[in-house]
């Protein structure tokens, strides 16, 4: 059986385009971060503590907060789960790590004598583990994209470090943008995340640049347009198929996994989908143009388009 | 042929023997969970017949006394001899799940629950200690408050910033550390080394006081050069841990100052205090803000209180010269004597309890800052220190707070405890300071510390000796009379747990340096239950759906890609349980994520060859062809996902960590499934039979 028969479809061609919608989502992106003033980051990185409470009732949100003003906590985010009888609560920052945790579980426990509760994960951070975390998820962020550009640097050319070190960009980019849309959290999870999605969103332009290359020495008469599209084309059935299997697995993941992977699993969603788009329509035409800026240069024909 | 039917055959051998050996690694994770379930089983068994719960159980295996403590519990004695049998099951089946848990797959904190801790050692007070520094003062205290504030914000180590910040404040480092004429550098690298030397002590002391908490497998690391990460998996009280193991527990006997000489202090104080009070601030206004007819008069007098109190607020005292965030926030009142306020605006802040010193709770933190005054700390005289009591009492409607003063350098400390032990009083052996039923804690010095102790008992008859914890005073017994065996107790306990556990952490002995806790992450066991069950359930799916649609799509190709992507799972699971790595929650994501990953180099492969077999190749040949050119694209692609992997696993921690190496274990383990063995699956086929359509 074959989905994709032999296409021959005018990526290239469609470069701008392309470029032009990646370049809006991300500064929408960019716009929603500078609104909420900079991502919404989890405990992981502002410190402070998180309780995750399981009740046997379903609990009203109100009489949560009302108990927690009771004891000066009253400005703590509180959320609520899907199934109701869970609750998420984030106490604000203490001045020190004095455990205030404690404090709420009896409280509520002394007020709520009939709804039994379980603590189910608890989760303290100090605020200067946090802005470290900050750092090093940067860091760990940068360093991978260098590593990234030496390697294909090594095994192919300068210009395509360039193009798939571009499209890790832009995921990166559109997938923190969605996130500051949604007002999703980012935690050390999603950092792990947006790292799994580098890894991926290469490994699909690395397939398409490994075809480029393969060509490049087998049609020396085409000219890069041509053959660019020519290897787009012949990977493109195979990049949807494992788009495909990949994008079912983590959308599994994302219905079933369970709350704690949640919103990770919803990162690796959007990055299999912005991933496998960045790959076909941003990596291979930003080192078309880099070809054909330095063949004009050169005083050779470039483009037939 | 030959050669070729040779290949096949080696080729088949080494996939069946991985093959085995894979099975081999994973059968003690199989085997387990079924050991666990019979265990159970045991135990819900001799909960029917006995009246014991799981703790007990488990407490009474760890101490190896099951039988007897079940023998002791049994409801009906005619279940005697089952319970024996019972008994000696459940020892046996303890250890074969022992056994097997060392080879199994470990499963990591938030998939079993169990607490992630990490501390920081506290360079200030260890560096202010006098064991460590030279008469140390106020003046080293704030100058080493400014190193690590600087050294923690600026993310420099601790000592790089020393130097630097001795050098700014014109103080001669010699003056505190090291030996006149030592060179800096010296100095700074000895220290730099006593403290390291002070961590790996105190990963010691961790280790024996987690140990006598009885935490399967605990893990204890360093981490850079000033963190500590403790792990305990599965413990349900983690409050309790946490106060085993953040405790300094450094104990101090401490002899109490004279009565009269400590009011001559305390009066010095008063006069301070006074003359700031009316100094600094504008006086009128004081006076108008504690005119009679804004004191909050105390109309309910309690019986026997000498006190007439009444309430002011902190601003009075102080003015508005303190911060309010130095003190607690909300309530800002403190509970002074009425009459006195006026002219001993510090005394009347203070009370008596018994014939000790003591102040109402709410006034300790404004005390606390008078003591801390410089003109006080001028007057407090070097060689003693105001300690408070560990616990506010309740007298009256009010929690009072005992203050003594102390002569500073301890007669004798902690390191010389041979024993410790709970004692209930009533029971034999106790001393008789207890009232029945308390708790206390008696100690055993060693032959030295007992010698010691006797001399200083004997020398200081009549005087009260402080026992001191952490700095705070446990119990200030008066000394009657010379003890020469070397015993003592620690009374005042809350209950017969706090006993316990403080003789858990006096047993192990005190940490050299204070922790401080900077990160918590606890996940209760139903939570981690329920991850397991998603994750398992997520990846059946996910499995089910990838096996059907490769089917569907390359047919009978599909097969050999679905075989070779199950065995890929057997390999990820076997290697993990090999290396005793930990599967956390994200290390099962990171297998479901291979599980869609892990097609696509039989993808790259399959789409090959048919594009060879289109461009009329033999179906040989186009196997040959699509292996062949398929390779080096999927080497560069798994290559690069394996080095953001790679970054992955420096950057994280726990969790994060364990989904980095099952996302490289699965990348290096699907090479090996798609590219060897649907190879040789397909050369097999394709050598034995004449096979004129490939089914992909």
């Amino acid at each position: 059986m074959r989905i994709i028969k032999d296409t021959n479809i005018n990526f290239i061609g469609k470069r701008r385009i392309a470029i032009t919608i990646s370049i809006g989502l991300i500064l929408v992106g960019i716009i929603s971060l500078i609104i909420h003033k900079g991502p919404n980051y989890g405990i992981d990185f502002t410190g402070g503590t998180s309780l995750q409470l399981m009740f046997e009732k379903p609990v009203n949100v109100g009489q949560i907060r009302s108990i927690l003003s009771g004891i000066g906590l009253g400005n703590s985010e509180i959320k609520e789960f899907a199934i109701g009888n869970e609750l998420l609560i984030r106490l604000q920052q203490q001045d020190s790590m004095e455990d205030v945790s404690d404090q709420v579980l009896s409280e509520l426990t002394t007020q709520l004598p009939d709804n039994k509760l379980e603590l189910r994960s608890k989760e303290t951070v100090g605020p200067r583990i946090g802005s470290e975390l900050r750092r090093d998820a940067i860091k760990a962020i940068l360093i991978s994209l260098i590593l990234i550009l030496i390697y294909i640097s090594w095994r192919f050319e300068f210009k395509f470090a360039v193009g798939a070190v571009a499209a890790l960009f832009h995921d990166v980019l559109i997938t923190l943008g969605i996130f500051s849309l949604l007002n999703l959290e980012i935690s050390l999870a999603i950092v792990a995340a947006f790292l799994t999605i580098i890894g991926y969103s290469l490994n699909d332009t690395i397939v398409v640049f490994d075809r480029i290359r393969e060509n490049l020495k087998v049609m020396r008469r085409e000219d890069y347009t041509y053959i660019f599209n020519r290897s787009i084309n012949q990977t493109l059935s195979r990049t949807l198929l494992t788009s495909l299997t990949t994008f079912v697995v983590v959308l599994i993941l994302f219905f079933f996994g369970g709350e704690v992977i949640h919103i990770f699993s919803f990162a690796l969603v959007v990055g299999v989908i912005v991933g496998t788009y960045s790959s076909i329509f941003i990596a291979s035409p930003v080192v078309v143009e880099w070809y054909l800026k330095s063949e004009t240069k050169k005083g050779k024909p470039g483009s037939y388009r | 042929m030959e050669r070729q039917s040779r290949s096949l055959f080696y080729r088949f051998i080494l996939v069946a023997a991985l093959f085995l050996l894979a099975l081999w690694q994973l059968y003690p994770s199989f085997n387990l969970s079924k050991l666990n379930n019979k265990q159970d089983e045991n135990f819900t068994r001799i909960q029917e017949i006995a009246t014991v719960g799981i703790e007990d159980i488990k407490n009474a295996l760890l101490e190896e006394n099951l039988e007897s403590t079940i023998l002791k519990a049994l409801k009906d004695s005619s279940n005697e001899k089952e319970a024996r049998d019972l008994s000696k099951k459940i020892v046996e089946l303890d250890d074969k799940i022992f056994k097997s848990e060392k080879r199994a797959i470990k499963r990591g904190l938030d998939l079993q629950g169990g607490t992630f801790l990490v501390y920081e050692v506290d360079f200030v007070h260890y560096l202010s200690n006098p064991n460590v520094a030279k008469n140390p003062d106020a003046q080293l205290q704030q100058l080493l408050e400014e190193i690590d504030y600087e050294a923690k914000h600026r993310n420099l180590d601790f000592f790089d910033v020393l130097l630097p910040k001795f050098e700014e404040k014109e103080v001669v480092l010699t003056r505190y550390f090291g030996k006149k004429g030592e060179s800096e550098r010296k100095i700074i690298s000895d220290l730099q080394k006593e403290s390291e030397n002070a961590i790996d002590r105190a990963l010691q002391v961790l280790r024996n006081r987690i140990d006598q908490f009885g935490v399967s497998e605990p893990s204890i690391t360093k981490q850079g050069s000033r963190r500590v990460v403790v792990e305990l998996a599965g413990i349900l009280d983690v409050n309790r841990a946490k106060t085993v193991i953040g405790k300094t527990a450094q104990l101090e006997f401490k002899l109490l100052r004279d009565p009269e000489y400590t009011r001559s202090i305390l009066i010095k104080i008063d006069e301070i205090v006074k003359k700031r009070r009316y100094g600094t601030s504008d006086s009128t206004a004081l006076t108008e803000a504690v005119a009679p007819d804004t004191m909050e008069k105390d109309t309910t007098e309690v019986e026997e209180k000498v006190r007439d109190e009444k309430e002011v607020d902190l601003d009075e005292l102080f003015g508005t010269t303190v911060k309010t965030d130095e003190l607690n926030e909300g309530d800002t009142s403190l509970s002074v004597d009425k009459d006195m306020f006026e002219e001993n605006p510090f005394l009347a802040m203070l009370g008596n309890v018994g014939n000790m010193i003591a102040a109402p709770k709410q006034n300790m933190k404004a005390i606390d800052i008078i003591l801390n005054y410089p003109e006080v700390q001028q007057i407090i005289p070097d060689d003693s220190e105001f300690l408070w009591h560990s616990r506010p009492e309740r007298i009256g409607d009010k929690d009072w707070s005992r203050l003594y003063f102390v002569k500073k350098t301890p007669e004798i400390t902690g390191d010389y405890i041979e024993d410790a032990n709970v004692n209930v009083a009533g029971e034999a052996g106790g001393s008789s300071m207890t009232r029945a039923g308390e708790a206390e804690v008696l100690l055993e010095l060693n032959s030295r510390g007992a010698k010691d102790f006797a001399r200083i008992t004997g020398a200081n008859v009549g005087k009260f000796l402080a026992i001191v914890l952490d700095n705070k005073v446990a119990s200030a017994p008066q000394i009657r009379e010379r003890i020469p065996n070397g015993r003592s107790s620690i009374t005042g306990m809350r209950d017969i747990d706090e006993a316990k556990d403080l003789v858990v952490v006096l047993r192990a002995g005190a940490l050299p340096a204070r922790l401080e806790s900077i990160e918590e992450r606890t996940v209760g066991p139903s939570l981690g239950h329920d991850s397991i069950q998603k994750g398992q359930y997520s990846a059946l799916i996910g499995l089910l759906i990838v096996v059907v649609f490769m089917i569907f799509y390359y047919k009978l190709s599909g097969i050999v890609a679905d075989f070779a992507l199950v065995l890929n799972i057997v390999f990820v699971m076997a290697i993990l349980a090999a290396a005793h790595a930990t599967l956390t929650l994200p290390g099962v994501a990171g297998i479901i994520l291979t599980i869609g990953m892990a097609v696509d180099a039989n993808v790259l492969i399959f789409e090959r060859i048919r594009e060879e077999i289109r461009s009329g190749k033999t179906i040989r040949a186009a196997i040959d062809a699509g292996y062949g050119r398929a390779f080096t694209t999927i080497l560069d692609a798994n290559v690069t996902t394996f080095l953001t992997a790679l970054v992955l696993y420096q950057f994280g921690t726990g969790p994060i960590q364990g989904f980095a190496v099952t996302l490289s274990i699965g990348i290096i383990a699907s090479m090996f499934t798609a590219i060897v063995v649907t190879r040789f699956i397909f050369d097999f086929v394709t050598t034995r039979w004449e096979i004129k359509r490939l089914s992909i």
